[in-house]
């Protein structure tokens, strides 16, 4: 062992020595770190307006010290006030766990924004009346119309159109199939072209869609093998916003639009509020078009082809309800089925799309007559069958379906409520030839609480009349609520009568009070209507005009100035 | 840019080179190698002086001398031709003392030293010395393997890294990550070379440790700025590591065992006297070691491999090959998903470095000449996230061939080379991107001349660095001196650099220590032109050093450093990585002093950093919000968050009673970071709104970033080492106490949660050496 010197280790421990009263002195030193230093805003919205849902959702997040740290309730008032009206609306709160265990506020209230007005939202904090405010303008409600573009051997394109839109900033083509795996039987909803960026401003709005590439393209990537799936229809849907909801130079950026106070239209707080809603039109594509597109089609080609007319002259009207042409080359209408047709359509032979086209049989027209429409095999892929059981009270010269291309048997046995005696009209949409009943005037309010009303148009008031939205729902819509006069109100209900606001088609169905039998008289497409107005016939009935932005006057006559208070 | 064409640059050096033996025709040289007798290996620093005499012995002249290199080589140049006195001297080694006939020409004579032995009488003599942190000069920290050995680790033996950290102007975050900014640089901009081969991600995931454990090193200079001209690529340091070689004489081995790595090395002759073999492997234990001990999860595991074998071929040509495999795991950050569905826990980052190199050293025999070849490939891949499926992925790799020569001519060396690299860059930024590879090449040439006159040594240079890929050619000049007067001296360093490879890493998360090299983006300048993001920089060093006495000495050094297109990520509220970058000026400021005291077996080091560190960028990088303050067509100056602005260091070491005794209190001023306003959540506004169903993520509205500082730092670490003779063992133990007072030093800051993260508690460790023949 080595003798330690005395002095080295003095040394050495008044090195330490210092060293470690240095360090006491500095042990003292604040390890802490500043707390959050807080920020005058109070609350971060988040969501949009939309005219066409009468449920409006707001996401409200108070501005707190502490993340992760949700108050179990949150200090604020929500409202919206209409700045042309003064109106006010409170918002409910709701605190949503959401899908993935997180949990937050969303502020909700079962009203509608009328479409042209401007909103202020208001969240406050009651504890200290600190608001923030955004003011949001809400957009016309428009509807797309598609028609056919580009008809090649190689590709199918759609044209979709809206005019008059302030800003259109998705757009999604989905379509309803069927074959799909695992479950084969179910029709589903698929987004083939899922939030197609088509931020456009302006007037009027147009999207080209390549079907046949898009479809091709999705089934590809989804690993769908080719004709295994079958489609019912297309949906090109849109998203339209205020023009307020502008896309920021160089695109939604998330790293730019995530930080607070960039791409923000709130006051006294963080958040976006907008104002949009989904609008769309579907369409079925041609039959020839799903097949090229890899769609599996099991009927024939030519079964969207509708036999629409049949006149007691022996002519025969097919009518073409697709967008595209669709042929009928050695097709033939006859009147029995099995063999291949004696006088088959020429090379050549189209039907228009939405169109028309007759053939001159020559045949002798009688209840219980039936025509088929044959392919070339002698196969039927469409027929009409005058009925017998609407003889007796008239001789028409017509029989056929009204509007064109709609058909609906309720049950077996029962007839078409669609089809019966009409005006002859060759080469024309059909028309019924009695309309005792008419639709007079539409409202839709976006809260349930739009109504349809109807005016006796007739001689003899039948006991029973429905109105309805589509084939079933005609038949299962409601019976009136409210009569006055000659007037009959029908009023929405989410389980039989909907009316959205972006439009749609309304039918009103005559019931013969004795047999039940019914049989739509009349037809209106309607809408998007503007806000706090309705659409209808000034004057009343079928001797008006049929006008948009009427005053709502239910049960009564049409005729108030347009736009004037309700 | 100025740019020359590449070849008749080449053209000019090898001229330059060509003609200076043609002044050695009529003069003698003295050269060879100085090594230690009893393992062979080269005796860094030893002193040889040679007199000319008369056949009496007589001095006839002023003594030359020169001071052996990491090689043991040392050269003395025009000397007239005649009897000469020659004597070798080194610190503990008995001086050896000759007397030799020198014709015209160049003469070798290798010395192999004895350690001293005082029964012999032999003289021993003090050389310069030869260890400390003292040892700077003109930016240059010499670091000698004893010097690392005084820091107090949790382990037997000493990591280069632990030394590094001490150093005044070297910051690290915390202890964890392996991220060494030096005097304001980035760590990607640290260019780091073992035996001339480049490693670019050298430490470890734990800040202990990197790929260099003291007992393979022969000695290692840091140039924290101001390097000379044979340097170039990166544009804030340069760590060139020489390995030492293997014993010639002998087998021996040594194997430790410690809470935070075990190691084991074995050396010796393959060809007795000629040829040697070092192989030297660490395994981390933290997981089952140290984490146990601080009772904290500790996810790291890494480790090392290094082999060198080394032959002394002829008396005048050395070859030697160098291998190096480094494997790092980790998770930086802290879990917190249980505070936050929302919050993601902190992913898994991997790297690994993989080097192999061949060095030949040749001193041809007609003129005193050192030539050096190098031919290296080395490589660095890192990823982040689950192994089987990372988020993120690069690789940068280089096959590298280089030569360096020395022409000594007196009191001139001219120095010069020239190098071809060809580089690979990899890297997949996201689960989603495919990977994209890029190689490009890179060529070069320098010139350095050295003239000492009297006390002063004036060192010019000259770099030309060409991208053929790009055409980028740079002139970097470069200009250093060292004025001896007394006991003072004084030095100065600088020139300009340029980097073409950057690291981009999201520094506004100091968790993710993800680095992924890119070639210099393409970045907007203010005027929204695109600009070749290449970094370059300016540097420059004063320095005074005094040495009075013996026993104390004083080092002080300024610096500034002017860096250009230095990327920063875009500052966002949802804090990812990024690869949106923004180009930034940076000004770097500062002044380190070292104290160093030699009291016989006591040694006192005290080292103060100052330093400032300014990044000015374009109102780009700031969040939206902010950018309205700065005015049209101007910057914005913030402090990154490696501005360290005080740092100091305090070692003591001493023998007291056979202990090793070492104690190293270290202090840091708080570094910036961003603090908080408060928190909200976030939804995309970019499509339609689903509050009932989308969540939405938590978001933090922070301040102007960078505005806040974090607490001090400051960590006592002590360690206590006893080494037993054991016969032909020697048992070393050694017990160390890290954070000796158990401070709370914050790593990082979690401003989602609010939450700290601390750096490592008090950790107690006992660690075991047994060596054989060491």
């Amino acid at each position: 062992m080595r003798v330690v010197l005395p002095r080295r280790l003095v040394g050495v421990l008044a090195g330490l020595a210092v060293l470690l009263s240095g360090v006491a002195l500095l042990t003292a030193c604040d390890e802490s770190v500043d707390p959050t230093l807080g920020t005058p805003e109070v609350f971060t919205i988040w969501g949009a307006l939309d005219p066409t849902s009468d449920r409006q959702a707001l996401r409200v997040a108070a501005i707190t010290n502490e993340i992760g740290a949700s108050p179990a309730e949150i200090d604020a008032e929500v409202t919206a006030t209409d700045l042309t009206s003064g109106a006010s609306v409170a918002f409910r709160d709701s605190l949503v766990t959401f899908e993935d265990g997180a949990t937050g506020y969303v502020f909700f209230a079962d009203w509608t924004p009328l479409p042209g007005r401007t909103y202020r939202v208001d969240a406050r904090r009651t504890a200290d009346d600190a608001t923030a405010s955004a003011e949001i303008r809400v957009p016309e409600v428009v509807v797309p119309v598609v028609s056919l573009g580009l008809n090649t051997p190689s590709e199918v394109v759609y044209e979709v159109r809206a005019e008059r839109v302030p800003r259109v900033r998705f757009g999604e083509l989905a379509l309803r199939v069927s074959g799909l795996q695992p479950m084969p039987a179910d029709t589903v909803e698929v987004v083939v072209l899922p939030l197609d960026r088509v931020e456009t401003f302006g007037v009027d709005w147009g999207r080209d869609v390549s079907f046949i590439e898009t479809v091709r393209e999705y089934l590809r990537a989804e690993g769908i093998p080719p004709r295994t799936v079958s489609l019912v229809d297309a949906t090109y849907r849109l998203y339209v916003t205020n023009a307020e909801w502008e896309v920021p130079e160089g695109g939604f950026d998330i790293d730019e639009v995530s930080e607070p106070g960039t791409f923000s239209n709130v006051t006294g707080g963080f958040g976006f509020v907008g104002a949009g809603y989904w609008t769309g039109v579907s369409w079925v594509p041609a039959l020839a078009t799903q097949v090229r597109a890899g769609f599996i089609v099991q009927e024939d080609p030519a079964a969207q082809v509708f036999i629409n007319e049949i006149n007691i002259d022996g002519w025969v009207e097919l009518y073409n309800p697709t967008l595209e042409p669709l042929s009928i080359s050695g097709y033939g209408v006859e009147e029995t089925s099995g063999k291949p047709p004696t006088v088959p359509f020429p090379v050549g032979t189209v039907v228009p799309a939405r169109g028309f086209y007759v053939v001159d049989l020559g045949i002798e027209v009688d209840q219980g007559t039936q025509v088929f429409l044959l392919n070339p095999a002698g196969a039927a892929v469409g027929s009409l069958f005058v009925d017998e059981s609407l003889g007796g009270e008239f001789e028409p010269v017509s029989y056929g379906s009204y509007p064109d291309g709609f058909t609906f048997v309720p049950s077996r046995g029962t007839p078409d409520i669609f089809r019966g005696g009409i005006l002859p009209s060759r080469e024309a949409p059909n028309q019924v030839d009695d309309k005792p009943w008419v639709i007079n005037e539409v409202f839709t309010g976006g809260a349930d609480d739009g109504w349809v009303e109807v005016v006796f148009n007739g001689l003899v008031p039948p006991t029973r009349l429905r109105v309805g939205t589509t084939g079933p729902g005609v038949w299962q819509g409601p019976m009136p609520s409210q009569s006055s006069g000659l007037f009959r109100l029908f009023r929405e209900s989410a389980s039989q009568l909907d009316l959205p606001l972006t439009g749609g088609q309304v039918f009103v169905m005559n019931q013969d009070p004795k047999s039940g039998v019914g049989r739509v008289v009349d037809a209106r497409f309607y809408g998007p209507q503007a806000a706090g107005t309705s659409s209808g016939y000034l004057p009343d009935g079928l001797s008006g005009t049929w006008t948009s932005g009427l005053t709502p006057t239910r049960l009564a006559p049409n005729g108030g100035s347009p736009f004037a208070s309700r | 840019m100025p740019t020359l064409p590449l070849g008749r640059t080449l053209a000019l050096v090898v001229l330059a080179a060509l003609a200076a033996p043609l002044a050695e025709a009529q003069s003698a040289a003295l050269r060879g190698f100085v090594t230690d007798a009893s393992d062979g290996q080269p005796l860094v620093g030893a002193t040889v002086l040679v007199v000319q005499v008369d056949e009496a012995g007589e001095r006839l002249d002023e003594p030359r001398g020169a001071a052996a290199d990491l090689d043991g080589l040392y050269v003395i140049s025009r000397l007239t031709p005649g009897r000469y006195a020659v004597q070798a001297s080194f610190i503990g080694y008995a001086t050896q003392i000759d007397t030799l006939t020198l014709d015209a020409g160049v003469r070798g004579y290798d010395i192999a030293l004895g350690l001293a032995d005082a029964t012999l009488g032999v003289a021993v003599v003090e050389s310069e010395r030869s260890t400390g942190g003292a040892r700077v000069t003109a930016g240059v920290q010499s670091i000698d393997p004893a010097d690392i050995e005084l820091i107090p680790t949790p382990d037997v033996s000493g990591d280069l890294a632990s030394y590094l950290t001490t150093t005044p102007g070297v910051v690290t975050t915390g202890d964890r990550g392996g991220q060494l900014f030096i005097r304001g640089g980035e760590p990607s901009q640290n260019l780091v070379l073992l035996d001339g081969m480049a490693v670019y991600q050298p430490f470890h995931v734990l800040g202990f440790y990197s790929a260099f454990p003291s007992d393979i090193l022969a000695g290692a200079d840091l140039y924290a700025g101001g390097y000379p001209a044979r340097f170039g690529g990166q544009v804030s340091s340069v760590l060139d590591i020489q390995s030492r070689t293997g014993n010639k004489q002998q087998l021996a081995a040594q194997g430790s065992v410690a809470p935070f790595v075990s190691a084991a090395q074995v050396e010796g002759p393959l060809a007795k006297g000629a040829v040697s073999f070092l192989a030297s492997g660490r395994v981390s234990v933290v997981e089952q070691g140290a984490a146990r001990i601080v009772d904290q999860e500790l996810p790291y595991d890494f480790g090392d491999l290094f082999g060198k074998v080394h032959a002394s071929v002829t008396p005048t040509s050395q070859l030697s090959v160098t291998g190096l495999r480094t494997w790092d795991r980790g998770t930086i950050g802290e879990d917190f998903s249980d505070l936050d569905e929302n919050l993601a826990p902190p992913q898994e980052v991997r790297y690994t470095n993989t080097a192999i190199g061949l060095r030949f050293l040749y001193l041809p025999s007609v003129a005193p000449l050192r030539a050096e070849i190098l031919a290296n490939v080395s490589e660095l891949d890192s990823e982040q996230g689950e192994r089987e499926t990372p988020i993120r992925a690069s690789a940068v790799g280089r096959l590298s061939f280089e030569a360096n020569l020395t022409n000594y001519l007196g009191a001139t060396d001219l120095n010069y080379g020239a190098f071809i690299r060809t580089n690979r860059l990899r890297s997949s930024l996201t689960s989603f991107d495919a990977e994209t590879s890029e190689f490009y090449t890179e060529a070069g040439a320098y010139l350095e001349p050295e003239v000492r006159v009297g006390g002063l040594a004036l060192q010019g240079g000259l770099r030309i660095h060409s991208f053929p890929n790009d055409g980028r050619t740079y002139l970097e000049p470069r200009a250093k001196f060292v004025l001896d007067v007394g006991p003072h001296q004084f030095s100065g360093a600088g020139g300009s650099y340029h980097q073409e490879v950057v690291g981009i890493n999201d520094r506004r998360d100091v968790a993710n220590v993800f680095t992924a090299w890119t070639r210099a983006p393409d970045l907007l300048d203010g005027n929204g032109e695109t600009i070749e993001g290449v970094v370059s920089a300016w540097h420059a060093i004063g320095g005074y050093k005094v040495a009075p006495t013996s026993w104390f000495e004083l080092v002080a050094e300024g610096y500034y450093k002017a860096l250009d297109n230095v990327p920063v990520a875009r500052w966002t509220s949802l804090p990812e990585f990024t690869t949106d970058l923004q180009p930034a000026s940076g000004e770097v400021l500062g002044l380190d002093t070292r104290v160093e005291f030699r009291l016989r077996d006591v040694y006192a080091y005290l080292g103060y950093g100052l330093s400032s560190v300014t990044y000015e960028a374009l109102p780009g990088a700031l969040p939206s919000r902010y950018r309205d303050e700065v005015p049209e067509g101007e910057t914005f100056a913030y402090r990154p968050p490696h501005d360290r602005r005080h740092q100091i260091t305090a070692l003591l070491s001493g023998t007291v009673g056979g202990f090793e005794l070492s104690a190293r209190w270290q202090f840091g001023s708080g570094l910036p970071y961003t603090r908080a306003l408060g928190f909200d959540v976030f939804l995309n506004p970019g499509q339609p709104f689903s509050p009932f169903d989308e969540a939405g993520q938590p978001r933090v509205i922070y301040e102007r970033p960078f505005d806040g500082r974090l607490p001090t730092f400051h960590r006592l670490d002590l360690s206590a080492e006893r080494t037993f003779d054991l016969g032909a063992a020697a048992l070393t133990v050694q017990g160390a106490l890290i954070n000796a007072y158990d401070r709370a030093n914050l790593f990082y800051f979690d401003t989602f949660t609010l939450r700290r993260v601390d750096q490592l508690p008090i950790i107690p460790s006992v660690g075991v050496k047994v060596a054989f023949n060491d």
